[in-house]
């Protein structure tokens, strides 16, 4: 396809614009490349659960690309002795509450590598992207200083199968593994669909004290992480080892450095500090020969910088915040020129007994006088001009 | 066979001028026509999972496809829709001299420009002026009849005829109607 030089120049800087913002936007949400490159199966299976954790999920795969490969797998019995810890105790239901706030207001789903769907990025279901306000400026590392983009609270059951949550624009989603249903309410809409025949494995990868698969890196599993402490004071364990880990997938190629920058507070609690630096270089995408000149060699562009901050409670070891820092020294389009905070997730995490009670919350909320419809994720898929784009 | 984002770049590198020359000439306005292009290709990145096709040229039938319909939008709305681009978070640079100048030798509005001249030159007095108050000053019918002294109904038929002739006189330009 021969090249076109003839554009006016607004047209061609428009051009490498684009190029990179459309390479820089699967960067920016973090998931999607580290998950191309970890190999994740095309098919959508876990793809429910994660939009309740998609910032720890960040983290964890990072973690768990980190601590991948040739590392020896540690399971240490002192890990496991703590296994008594409040949140691993067994027949209890988890509940957790995140709260996000993201330079580029949202990019949750699209960080699962989703469709847009109406102008909006819903696989299917809730759209809690909202409207950018900071994007070029960055936020605040401490959320006292930002406003919300958006919250989750979810729920778990005892044997995982079971999944729910609510964000706070009122939209829901649920699963049930066993009866592969997935039920997603648009708020804005009233509108509660029914997806069946999910093709769903019959539980979940089961949290591991060794994260050391890729696989387990998944979103889903990542959900389960979060009531899983042992998962994180392992992480805490080898991030007290400065590591290098570079994973080379396709056009990417990436490194993550990890370390434990030490002990801290938050709001008065003991937390400790682990970070992850994630270098990432791409194959230079095709027209990109002026703006971004200075990231780009003859064949090789280097992608903005991140820099994720996890702050794990001392005494339980669960995730408390994770602070995302992207230098973008280029001006690449997407995130903000210069170093700044580009997303803060916030986390608490608690466990319920399975009462009925308490059972109620794993279901989708009764929504009266809402517009149902009912298909099968394949008829949805298709009918939506959906694809699993993880590819 | 999905697209991916180099597919977009790559289409975009190739057809972004002919895609340019198509929204000039139906809108006439480059600053529109340049917001339309990048539009366009913002929301093919998008949509890039929808495509079906495995040529070149089915990919350009499909980005043509996503220009009728942001074309159309533009017509009906008044106002170019920029949701692909913010949501891509790209922005166009301000307008440059250098730019309208590319724009007009692009789309070939210099030619279009003197034919036109050519065209209008060849018009009577009274329909030049007629075709000035309606069209460059978009005046009402009976506006057109109160400063030109005569009935409503002789300014439509003057108006019209003017039109009718400079639109003969532009027949053989690129984009215009019948131009094959």
């Amino acid at each position: 396809m021969p090249e076109n030089t003839d554009l006016p120049p607004v047209l061609q800087t428009f051009g490498d614009d684009l190029a990179a913002a459309m390479t820089s936007t699967t960067h920016r949400t973090g998931l999607a490349p580290l998950a191309w490159l970890a190999g994740l199966p095309r098919q959508a299976p876990r793809r429910f659960a994660s939009i309740t954790a998609l910032a720890a999920a960040l983290v964890a795969v990072v973690v768990a690309l980190s601590l991948g490969g040739s590392r020896t797998v540690i399971a240490q019995a002192a890990v496991l002795e703590r296994a008594a810890t409040a949140l691993e105790k067994p027949n209890m239901i988890l509940e957790s509450q995140m709260r996000f706030y993201n330079a580029d207001g949202g990019g949750l789903t699209m960080a699962l590598g989703g469709n847009g769907l109406g102008g909006r990025m819903c696989i299917p279901g809730p759209c809690a992207r909202q409207a950018p306000a900071t994007a070029r400026t960055g936020i605040s590392a401490d959320p006292a200083h930002d406003k919300l983009t958006y919250s989750v609270q979810g729920w778990l059951s005892p044997n995982r199968t079971q999944a729910h949550a609510v964000y706070s624009n009122g939209d829901e989603t649920s699963l049930n593994r066993t009866t592969e249903e997935y039920w997603a309410y648009d708020a804005a809409d009233n509108t509660l669909t029914t997806l069946t025949d999910m093709d769903l494995p019959s539980a979940p990868p089961p949290p591991s004290t060794a994260p050391l698969s890729l696989e387990l890196a998944s979103a889903g599993a990542t959900f389960g992480y979060l009531g899983n402490p042992s998962f994180y004071e392992q992480l805490y364990k080898d991030t007290q080892a400065a590591d290098h880990t570079t994973v080379s997938g396709g056009a990417m190629s990436q490194t993550i450095t990890t370390r434990l920058a030490g002990p801290t507070s938050i709001a008065g609690q003991a937390v400790y500090e682990l970070r992850f630096d994630v270098n990432t270089t791409i194959r230079r995408p095709a027209g990109t020969n002026r703006r971004f000149a200075g990231a780009c060699t003859a064949t090789r562009c280097t992608l903005p910088e991140s820099q994720i901050l996890l702050y794990l409670g001392r005494q339980t070891y669960t995730p408390v915040r994770t602070v995302v820092i992207t230098t973008n020294p280029h001006d690449i389009v997407g995130p903000p020129p210069g170093t700044t905070v580009t997303a803060v997730a916030e986390y608490s995490i608690h466990t319920l007994p399975d009462t009925p009670a308490n059972q109620t919350l794993l279901k989708i909320t009764p929504h009266p006088g809402a517009k149902h419809t009912q298909t099968t994720l394949a008829h949805y898929m298709h009918a939506h001009g959906l694809h699993i784009a993880i590819r | 066979m999905a697209l991916d984002p180099d597919d977009i770049s790559r289409l975009y590198r190739a057809h972004a001028g002919e895609l340019l020359r198509f929204f000039v000439r139906r809108t006439l306005q480059p600053e529109v026509a340049v917001d339309l292009v990048a539009e366009t290709f913002a929301r093919a990145f998008f949509m890039r999972g929808r495509y079906r096709g495995h040529e070149d040229r089915e990919a350009l039938g499909w980005i043509y496809g996503i220009a009728r319909h942001e074309l159309g939008a533009y017509f009906r709305q008044g106002a170019v829709e920029r949701r692909a681009m913010v949501r891509l978070g790209v922005q166009l640079d301000a307008f440059t001299d250098a730019d309208y100048e590319r724009i007009e030798d692009l789309a070939g509005l210099r030619s279009h420009r003197l034919a036109i001249a050519e065209g209008l030159a060849a018009l009577s007095l009274q329909q030049r002026e007629a075709l000035r108050l309606r069209i460059v000053e978009e005046r009402s019918y009976a506006e057109l009849a109160s400063t030109l002294g005569i009935t409503e109904q002789t300014a439509r038929a003057r108006v019209s005829r003017a039109l009718r002739a400079l639109s003969k006189a532009t027949d053989h330009l690129e984009g215009a109607p019948g131009y094959a």
